[in-house]
């Protein structure tokens, strides 16, 4: 399922928060959403999802313009980052909601939610109450109930934050996986690097509201579009310095010269470590 | 250790402050004669039963009236709270910071001044003397109890359960039935409780807009315990509380019964 959005303005008690935003998410493509927090990362989930009103702007699904379609009509489930489960059905139940909503009959509904509990890993773990599985099981859970309303977008909003590092890898291994087998359009909302470059076609960078930058992870680890994406992506050194015929030099005095394919004038050379050498 | 000591020693405290007075009312009922400084009476009788059970104050009429009565305030106290906990706590109206403190409002006003104000507007609506009047009285006295008891409960069980639901393909009536109900059971449980023990031991209210053509046990009672006969007091007291806590054991049934369905 496609998704395009087209110059978004979202405004929350009259503060705006998301700012002339616009993204397109390809068919089947697995697109993280990175940013500082208090960027609009999870106000976006929200509002392809239905649950916040759009100020102005469009977002389609398939060329079709869904502002209007309320949050039960759009099939665009979100993965929260609490879980959300619901505490008065067991593992089964919840798993099994969205198909008692589209009036499926127990026996067909608990036995599509058992099979998705082995697409989790969860098999035998039906009859159990919520409170009574751990954090990274409620998770799986809450994949799981998001697969069972077969959606046409699944939005995941940093749905591994609350688990520790081990789960958490074994986690994203999860929800490649489950993107490869069910190939659904993903978007998933994080503030880790690493994640978001890791398990995305493509990542997009978002700061005050809008996208500074949507790109594979060589691009936007390679050629940030500006100072903020580049900052964003790890620690950098600036040398100040000019280019005149295709060759930069430092004008600290430290003798640093290199080859560069820009017109000649003053310029930040930015110089962006990206891991341990010895690693 | 030592804090479960301390612990069990104030429950049984608490126990004999409630259950000892109510056996002092137990043993009243049946006391034919209980002069000081007499431990225990000297005499017992059944002169209280014959005279509840077949006297002239038809018990169960009055028993069945105060009953439906009270559980009709309960309900619709309860479902009024619930809209408007909904509706300042969830949906965030315009003005609810108003609504909220003008709900506890009926609690200043002094019981008698209130009763009296609102008879005179019973009188002008046409509804005095009525059983319709007498629930809109009792409304009244316990919709601030009630409402805060559902605005602290909505406010904590929040919406975030229903968003998942609606974005899981449930249409908001039913999100709500099926993720945020059972959560508010116990509020609601709280609720109703409250708003029937408060119309069930109405009196000054009830008998301004009932004008006496709506009878409740508490109405009855009244003349006993102001009259003096213990004993008559006692058993109506014992079926006052006996009651109240029978439809308490119901409500909570039928609670149980919707949560486990």
């Amino acid at each position: 399922m496609k998704l395009e959005i087209k110059d978004l303005n979202v405004e929350l008690n009259k503060n705006r928060i998301l700012n002339g935003l616009s993204l397109a998410v390809r068919e089947g493509e697995f697109v993280s959403l990175l940013g500082p927090s208090g960027c609009g990362k999870s106000t976006l989930l929200k509002t392809i999802a239905g649950l916040i009103p759009v100020s102005s702007g469009t977002i389609s699904l398939d060329g079709e313009i869904i502002n209007d379609v309320p949050a039960y009509k759009r099939n665009t489930v979100i993965v929260f980052q609490e879980m959300r489960l619901f505490p008065n059905m067991t593992v089964a139940e919840n798993v099994a909601y969205p198909l008692k909503i589209k009036g499926l009959d127990k026996g067909t509904r608990l036995k599509r939610a058992e099979e998705l509990l082995g697409f989790v890993r969860l098999e035998g773990y039906g009859d159990r109450k919520i409170s009574r599985i751990s954090g990274g099981q409620q998770q799986r859970v809450a994949l799981a109930r998001a697969l069972a309303a077969e959606p046409r977008i699944i939005l995941l909003d940093e749905p591994f934050s609350s688990l520790d590092e081990n789960l958490r890898e074994d986690m994203r291994q999860l929800v490649r996986d489950l993107h490869k087998r069910f190939h659904m359009t993903t978007i998933m909302v994080t503030h880790d690097r690493q994640e978001a470059l890791s398990m995305a076609d493509r990542v997009a960078v978002m700061f005050d509201g809008h996208i500074a930058q949507i790109g594979t992870p060589d691009e936007v680890m390679g050629n940030p579009s500006d100072e903020r994406v580049a900052e964003y992506f790890g620690s950098n050194a600036y040398v100040k310095g000019i280019v005149r015929n295709g060759v930069f030099t430092a004008s600290d005095g430290s003798g640093l010269t290199c080859r560069i394919d820009r017109p000649d004038g003053e310029y930040d050379l930015m110089l962006n470590v990206i891991g341990n050498v010895k690693e | 250790m030592r804090n479960s000591r301390i612990l069990s020693f104030i429950l049984i405290l608490t126990a004999i402050i409630i259950i000892l007075p109510a056996l002092v009312i137990l043993l009243w009922t049946v006391t034919g004669r209980w002069p000081w400084p007499g431990l225990l009476p000297e005499s017992y009788t059944l002169r209280t039963v014959e005279e509840l059970l077949f006297g002239s104050s038809g018990l169960w009429k009055i028993l069945k009236s105060s009953v439906i009565l009270a559980t009709a305030v309960a309900v619709l106290g309860t479902v009024i709270a619930l809209m408007t906990a909904r509706a300042t706590e969830i949906y965030r109206i315009r003005g609810r910071k108003l609504i909220s403190s003008a709900s506890i409002l009926p609690l200043i006003v002094p019981g008698t001044v209130f009763a009296m104000g609102i008879q005179v507007t019973l009188i002008r609506i046409h509804l005095n003397d009525t059983i319709t009047g007498v629930i809109i009285v009792h409304l009244v006295a316990a919709l601030p109890y009630c409402i805060t008891i559902m605005m602290d409960m909505t406010a904590a069980v929040g919406s975030s359960l229903e968003e998942q639901a609606a974005v899981l393909g449930a249409k908001p009536l039913r999100g709500f039935l099926d993720v945020t109900l059972p959560q508010l059971l116990p509020g609601i449980l709280s609720s109703a409780s409250m708003a029937y023990i408060i119309s069930y031991s109405q009196y000054f209210t009830t008998l301004m807009a009932g004008g006496g053509k709506v009878k409740t046990l508490a109405l009855v009672m009244f003349p006993y315990i102001q009259s003096g006969d213990r004993a008559l007091a006692s058993i109506y007291a014992a079926v006052f509380v006996g009651s109240a806590l029978i439809v308490f054991f119901v409500f909570e049934a039928i609670i149980h019964r919707i949560v486990r369905s």
